[in-house]
């Protein structure tokens, strides 16, 4: 059996040591359990568009390569000069398509990254999968709920892997959070909160004189290839609401508009939405483009704690009393309570009623001590290669990715028809 | 211009009511020591506030004076 270097598994292990999450989390387990793999095949990867998200894709499967014996061996993207960026980038060593349909041709691929606009995911992900290679799908899965739902079909009646790239699931801070979850440290969830601010306009630059290719290059501005913040950015708090919930909401209510960005485009620049659970948890969601001063947050509140991943910290609702300080110097006692004698007929202007009811002190601790330069991005490549080594998905993981655009999408809706949505019978798993 | 001349009476007068207001003040940190139950190395480790306590006495025990002999003086005349 081929030599491995194990630093992030193992990594990943003194993170979560003690921790039940590989009984309860088998993706995370697939990572850690580097026993039971067998690395002496070598795995080869195709990967279809190799735009900004693709190149930095592209970039960690070529730094896994010597680690989990990998070879990315196609490229593609129908747009020259990302065509000829991945070339250069795999050192001209990997086959080169503008077409995904001739890169499926190749036999022995074995999987295949895709990290096109959404509104190709579906069905080249589809293609594949019926050409029985195992799939990575950026998130969100589709642009439409029927081709979500298509996608999912052809995932359980192949059986071969498909994996949505919600990265959260491989990170540390999430895996220990939904771990102290479990072992009920804040106590009952009662409430989620989560948000993404930016202040941007989330434009990306035409080269000089191309404005053709406006739609291609701002893809995510337009309707027709994507719901902006709701596919883009709310899919993946979507996902970790669900996932800390251990279940899918039952509606959703919301509002958008454009009230900043009035330069052409048609998907919203700010979103406000409330989800609901069976148990009458709201997940209340936004997102906006025009103040990032509270920035990116999941909040998990519960009536015994907080959780906050981003900045990875937990808070206590009751933080354990500071010790007392040591009684001061005897005269020093004295001269207060001469001073008390003095002045204690002084008038209260408030009565208790007045005071505001502040935030709890304190700022609380670290939810776990992350590795420097460890990322959840590189490390659910790994976990994807993981199963596609084990040749079938990892129990579970589809489904978050599911979830998460299923009522990613159904939020757009929502928003757009003025209604509350609940979940279509058509789009239930069975 | 009349000088003013200090005499050794004088500055003796001062230190013995200086001594004076520092035993006070050490008498107040014992008989607080017993009240508020604190520790006895307060004679020692409190001997800044009984430094203050003292200054403080002698700044009060000047006014005092100073109001005292200024009565006297406008009454004499
Ligand atoms: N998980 C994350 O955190 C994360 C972050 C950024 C982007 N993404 C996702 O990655 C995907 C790509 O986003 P991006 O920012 O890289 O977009 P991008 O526009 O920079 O790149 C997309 C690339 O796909 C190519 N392409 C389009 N249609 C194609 C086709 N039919 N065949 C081959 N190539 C094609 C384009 O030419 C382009 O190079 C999106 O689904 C996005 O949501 C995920």
């Amino acid at each position: 059996m081929k030599t491995i270097r194990i630093s992030r598994r193992d990594f990943m292990g003194k993170a979560l040591a003690g921790s039940a999450l590989l009984m309860a989390y088998p993706w995370f387990n697939a990572l850690a359990d580097k026993s039971s793999t067998d690395y002496s095949k070598k795995v080869k990867v195709g990967i279809i568009g190799v735009g900004s998200r693709g190149s930095l894709l592209l970039h960690y499967l070529n730094e896994l390569s010597e680690e989990i014996n990998i070879e990315v061996v196609a490229v593609c993207d129908n747009y020259e000069p990302h065509y000829q960026r991945a070339i250069k980038n795999t050192g001209g060593k990997a086959k080169a398509f503008y077409d995904y349909r001739k890169l499926i041709e190749i036999p022995d691929i074995d999987a295949v990254v895709i990290a096109v606009p959404l509104h190709e995911h579906a069905h080249i992900a589809i293609d594949l999968l019926n050409a029985g290679k195992h799939v990575f799908c950026e998130k969100a899965m589709a642009r439409h709920l029927e081709d979500v739902k298509r996608m999912a079909d052809t995932f359980y009646s192949t059986g071969k892997v498909l994996q949505i790239g919600h990265q959260r699931m491989f990170d540390p801070r999430y895996l220990k959070a939904v771990e102290l979850i479990n072992a009920g440290e804040i106590g009952k969830i009662t409430q989620i909160r989560a948000f993404w601010h930016r202040n941007n306009d989330w434009r990306r630059p035409l080269p000089e004189g191309r404005t053709d290719l406006e739609r291609k290059i701002n893809w995510r501005l337009y309707r027709e290839y994507s719901c902006g913040l709701m596919t883009e950015l709310a899919s993946h708090q979507i996902q970790v609401a669900n996932w800390f919930k251990g279940k899918t909401p039952v509606s959703v209510m919301g509002k958008g508009s454009i009230n900043y960005w009035k330069d052409g485009r048609e998907v919203y620049d700010n979103v406000a939405l409330i989800y609901s659970y069976d148990d009458g948890t709201q997940f209340i969601y936004d997102s906006m483009t025009s103040n990032r001063h509270y920035g990116l947050e999941e909040q998990i509140m519960g009536d015994e704690g907080t959780l906050e991943m981003e900045v990875n910290r937990r808070y206590w609702e009751h933080p354990p009393p500071k010790p007392e300080p040591p009684p001061p110097p005897g005269i020093v006692q004295l001269m207060k309570d001469i001073e008390g004698g003095i002045f204690s007929d002084a008038i209260p202007l408030t009565n208790s009623s007045w005071i505001p009811e502040l935030k709890v002190e304190g700022d609380g601790k670290k939810i776990v001590n992350r590795e420097k330069g460890f990322d959840e991005s590189k490390a659910q490549l790994e976990g994807f290669i993981a199963s596609v080594r084990k040749g079938e998905p990892t129990k579970g993981l589809f489904e978050q990715g599911y979830w998460a655009t299923i009522w990613a999408l159904l939020g757009q809706k929502a928003m757009d028809e003025q209604r509350i949505i609940e979940l279509p019978n058509e789009l239930k798993l069975i | 211009m009349k000088d003013i001349v200090i005499k050794w009476r004088h500055i003796k007068r001062e230190i013995v009511i200086i001594l004076l207001f520092y035993i006070i003040a050490n008498f107040v940190n014992v008989i607080s020591i017993l009240v508020y139950k604190t520790s006895w190395d307060e004679l020692i480790t409190s001997q800044k506030y009984i430094l203050y306590i003292t200054e403080w006495l002698y700044i009060i025990s000047i006014f005092v004076r100073f109001i005292y002999f200024g009565i006297r003086y406008f009454i004499k005349k």
